[in-house]
């Protein structure tokens, strides 16, 4: 592919914030996106901008009590878009960003800071009840049902004894039918754990040797496809998730991407082959990912293992000094991109080209 | 490639990216406009989610069934039943696929779900969704088809079972059992599968225990399933055989306790609810039918130190919470008021200890812990220290033995320590006389009971003679861990003096303490101590804050008693108005 068609990343906008930002999302089915992080004094904040003629224009700023670390629109509904947050206290919530005084749901989930959260079963995105799952320092992973208060409907810990590790990431996927429904987590030392949800089990599991920093299924809505994972020390590894062999469970393949840690990925919604890393030096890199000829073949013993396929670099760019730390793709907009790093900057992003890769 | 070449390429990529660009912008004003309008419309439906079908709450049906799980097993903490609860919480567990507590669930479906058949079915389909070669989620839907007559789909569910485990006997039995209503076309239940355990009689004992017991479970599904039905009767005829299949099993009796609650013949039940209790004593539910049972038959404490149970066992059990409301009101209606409110916070401090049968229990036996502010202590010991002479010799050899756990020995009673532990023993020497005239009713003198004492300890290190109480819970415990041993029980009382009762009870006299010491009083005290004494306990027990209401629990054998031990005051010669006052007070 020669230089001039490849896509382009290119900061539309880009704006100060005065607080460390954690996590932003766009809201769905709009021209706005929120940021997540704590003030220096210590509290939360989430803030909501809307783009506006090529400039951002801040809608509202709620304050609350505990930093918050990540939030998600994933199991809202589009009427109500109600954002679930998860903060340094080990709160769940969820707020009406229209009525925020009051969350709309609150569970005290975790005994330490939760570190990632996703949703799924909103936004028309994935069959089956709205759930929101939890991933948290305490070692434990919880999904929430929002219509169950108090309890979450499953919990995943290590057994008793075991040590407990800090989970980083957890994402939804195989939400294909009303039964079907996985939750995938990483853990900092590089284990990664797929629990079927319906079957309450675990299903597989790995160790990528270094942090697993971010995990995403190119699609929640599918049966499993591929599974991107990132980890400290600039790898990530892309798993498919089609055929599980017994004892190699699934093929995979990695890359080494940015010199220090991949923070983020993120699919493009309305390309699943392409996604987007971000590294620990402000660099952004946008990714191809191809199918190997045949996608599972069989083994000595002729059982089906699956077949990894490659990636190619398309595109990056380095934005920011500092490390980005959170990423999300406008679902709404093919190419419109939204990151924010710990220079404290909030970037529109423009990525062109995308339809024509 | 040439430099002109690539210059021209470079700068076509630079034109056409700042088309694209431009293209791009372009586009994004159109859709900002086009989005907005679209998020204007979501707002204006103000939130309201359109109506979907939306699957129940995960585990929600597992959550619900839970409760009954607790109940069922046999564990004595909440904690413990949590720990063992969900072991799908822990990985191991979860690769493994719980099938211990899919079981578990399996009898909470069969006990719990006392509504239909269908509802049992459906709960075996879920467990059977949840694990497709759990053979006994089959069977129970088996059986449920069965009672449903649904005998074709009875009959797949105990072939895959035969098919998962091929010496599974009951579903042999109840295949032998389908065909032949198949073939008969009768639609009457089964009868029982007495004959057909006769039918396989000559297997090895071990094969049969096992086969009683599934028998039992068998018998047990089919109770539920006439107890569902409301056909009471059967449903115990079914428990009955059940119960004499398999004697271990607390269901059993705990449910036809149930069934006698239906048809209200509640001494039954009592008495059904006390075997489940003796096989399994951490089995709330048994306590909580005992309960209903007793307030129906007028057994009002009782009732209450049984919904107490299960307040204990199953903190927050919504039953026991409203029965224990209503035995409260009942009191209050009595004028008891003060006893309600004291006893129940009394209790607050007490860990009761749970009985279990001797094959599940552990063989050491169970202590009541007292939980209790150590000021107390000091409170019940300042009391005037006047000794005789021959006291001290008495308090030292008790409070010798005291220490003797505590690794030093103190013989003489001089040094402080011994002291106060001599005056927990002996408080007054006008209180002392009466004792120690007694001494020449030929019973062998303190002094002696306490050496003697010291020598048990050698011998029984189970009967140890606690030391003086130093408050009622202290007593109540103390009385709890002798009742085997009515003998050391006169020995524990006969060492607190009479007078130092208000100082021990204080607001706190438990009926059944007050009906115990009016046993050992009946059995010991008219035998070898003076009428005096007795009068003197049995003036200073009415002087108590709870007295009357003691008196009022007092059933028709322990109100004989009573009447006995004034018999035996009166004939002594002691006779005058206080006695007789005393007497309308116990009631007589």
């Amino acid at each position: 592919m020669s230089a001039f068609e490849k896509p382009q990343i290119i900061a539309h906008i880009q704006k100060g914030l005065n607080y460390t930002v954690f996590d932003c999302k766009w809201v769905p089915c709009s021209a706005k996106f929120v940021t997540m992080g704590n003030f220096a004094r210590g509290t939360g904040v989430i803030q909501l901008y809307e783009i506006q003629h090529g400039e951002l224009k801040l809608l509202r700023e709620i304050e609350k009590a505990k930093p918050i670390k990540c939030g998600t629109f994933g199991a809202a509904s589009l009427q109500q878009r109600y954002l679930a947050t998860g903060d340094f206290g080990g709160n769940l919530h969820i707020w009406n960003l229209e009525a925020p005084d009051i969350p709309v749901y609150s569970v005290k989930g975790h005994k330490e800071i939760i570190n990632t959260v996703d949703g799924i079963g909103g936004l028309g995105i994935g069959e089956g009840a709205p759930e929101i799952v939890t991933g948290s320092r305490d070692g434990t992973v919880k999904v929430w049902d929002p219509r169950q208060k108090d309890d979450p409907v499953a919990n995943m810990e290590p057994v008793k004894g075991e040590n407990k590790r800090d989970c980083w990431t957890v994402a939804f996927g195989n939400a294909y039918n009303q039964e079907e429904r996985v939750v995938c987590a990483g853990y900092d030392n590089g284990d990664i754990k797929l629990f079927d949800l319906r079957n309450m089990s675990l299903r597989w599991e790995t160790n990528i040797k270094n942090g697993v920093c971010s995990l995403e299924f190119d699609r929640k809505d599918i049966s499993m496809n591929k599974l991107v994972a990132t980890s400290l020390e600039g790898k990530f590894h892309v798993f498919d998730m089609r055929t599980q062999h017994p004892t190699k469970g699934f093929a995979s393949v990695s890359e080494k991407a940015h010199k220090s840690t991949v923070w983020q990925v993120r699919h493009l919604p309305q390309n699943r082959e392409l996604f987007l890393t971000a590294g620990g030096a402000g660099s952004l890199h946008l990714w191809k990912y191809e199918y190997p000829v045949q996608r599972s073949k069989k083994d000595p013993e002729g059982v089906d293992m699956g077949v990894a396929g490659s990636v190619s670099l398309l595109q990056n760019v380095t934005l920011s000094t500092q490390p980005i730390s959170s990423l999300d793709w406008s679902p709404d907009k093919r190419g419109l991109c939204v990151c924010t790093s710990f220079d404290q900057m909030v970037r529109v992003l423009i990525v062109t080209k995308l339809k024509t890769v | 490639m040439t430099s002109t070449s690539k210059a021209v390429e470079l700068q076509l990529q630079v034109k056409q990216n700042a088309e694209e660009l431009q293209d791009f912008m372009r586009d994004l004003e159109n859709w900002e406009k086009d989005i907005k309008q679209k998020d204007m419309e979501l707002r204006r439906q103000s939130g309201v989610p359109e109506e979907v079908n939306l699957p129940p709450i995960r585990n929600g049906n597992f959550r619900k069934k839970k409760k009954g799980k607790v109940k069922e097993s046999s564990k004595k903490t909440k904690e413990e039943n949590t720990k063992n609860r969900i072991k799908s919480y822990d990985y191991e567990a979860w690769s493994k696929l719980d099938v211990v507590s899919c079981s578990e669930l399996d009898n909470a479906i069969s006990v719990l779900s006392q509504n239909s058949e269908e509802r049992g079915k459906s709960d075996c389909n879920l467990a059977i969704a949840l694990n497709r070669n759990y053979a006994k989620a089959y069977a129970r839907r088996g059986a449920a088809r069965f009672a449903l007559q649904k005998l074709e789909d009875a009959k797949k569910d105990y072939e895959k079972v035969l098919e998962l485990e091929p010496n599974n006997f009951e579903a042999t039995n109840e295949l032998r059992k389908i065909n032949q209503a198949l073939t008969s076309k009768e639609n009457a239940y089964p009868k029982g599968a007495a004959p057909v355990i006769a039918s396989a009689e000559g297997e090895k004992k071990q094969v049969g225990e096992q086969q009683s017991r599934q028998q039992a479970i068998l018998e047990k599904d089919l109770g539920n399933g006439f107890f569902k039905e409301g056909k009471y009767e059967r449903a115990i005829e079914c428990y009955t055989r059940g119960i004499a299949a398999d004697g271990a099993n607390a269901l059993l009796p705990a449910n036809r306790a149930m069934a006698y609650l239906k048809i209200e013949k509640y001494e039954e039940a009592e008495r059904d609810c006390t075997q489940a209790i003796s096989l399994d004593g951490s089995y709330s539910k048994a306590f909580a039918r005992r309960g209903t049972a007793r307030t129906f038959l007028g057994k009002i404490n009782e009732a209450r130190q049984d919904f107490e149970t299960v307040l204990l066992l199953e903190p927050g059990n919504k039953q026991a919470v409203t029965e224990l409301s209503k035995i409260k009101k009942e009191l209050i209606e009595k004028g008891h008021w003060d006893d309600v409110f004291l006893d129940s916070t009394q209790r607050h401090n007490v860990v009761k200890p749970i009985d279990n049968p001797l094959p599940l229990g552990s063989t050491k036996p169970l202590k009541k812990v007292i939980i209790e502010e150590t000021g107390n202590l000091i409170q019940t010991v300042d009391v005037p220290d006047s000794t005789t002479a021959a006291a001290p010799e008495t308090a030292a050899g008790l409070a010798s033995k005291k220490n003797s756990s505590q690794g030093d020995l103190l013989p003489s009673s001089d040094t402080p320590r011994a002291k106060v532990l001599k005056t927990e023993e002996i408080s007054d020497t006008s209180a002392l006389q009466p004792q120690v005239s007694l001494k020449q009713g030929g019973y062998p003198s303190p002094s002696e009971i306490s050496r003697k004492v010291e020598q048990t300890p050698a011998q029984l290190v189970t009967s140890v003679l606690p030391p003086t109480p130093a408050n009622s819970f202290q007593l109540e415990s103390d009385f709890r861990q002798l009742k085997s041993s009515p003998d050391m029980l006169y020995q524990y009382l006969k060492q607190i003096e009479p007078s130092v009762y208000p100082k021990l009870f204080q607001k706190n006299l438990d009926p059944d303490v007050f009906n115990q010491i009016m046993r050992i009083l009946h059995d010991f005290y008219m035998e070898k101590e003076k009428p005096s004494l007795i009068f003197e306990i049995l003036q200073r027990l009415s002087e108590l804050k709870r007295f009357d209401m003691a008196v009022m629990f007092m059933s028709e054998p322990e109100k004989k008693i009573a009447r006995v031990l004034f018999k035996h005051i009166d004939k002594s010669g002691l006779k005058d108005d206080s006695v007789e006052e005393l007497k309308k007070r116990y009631g007589g």
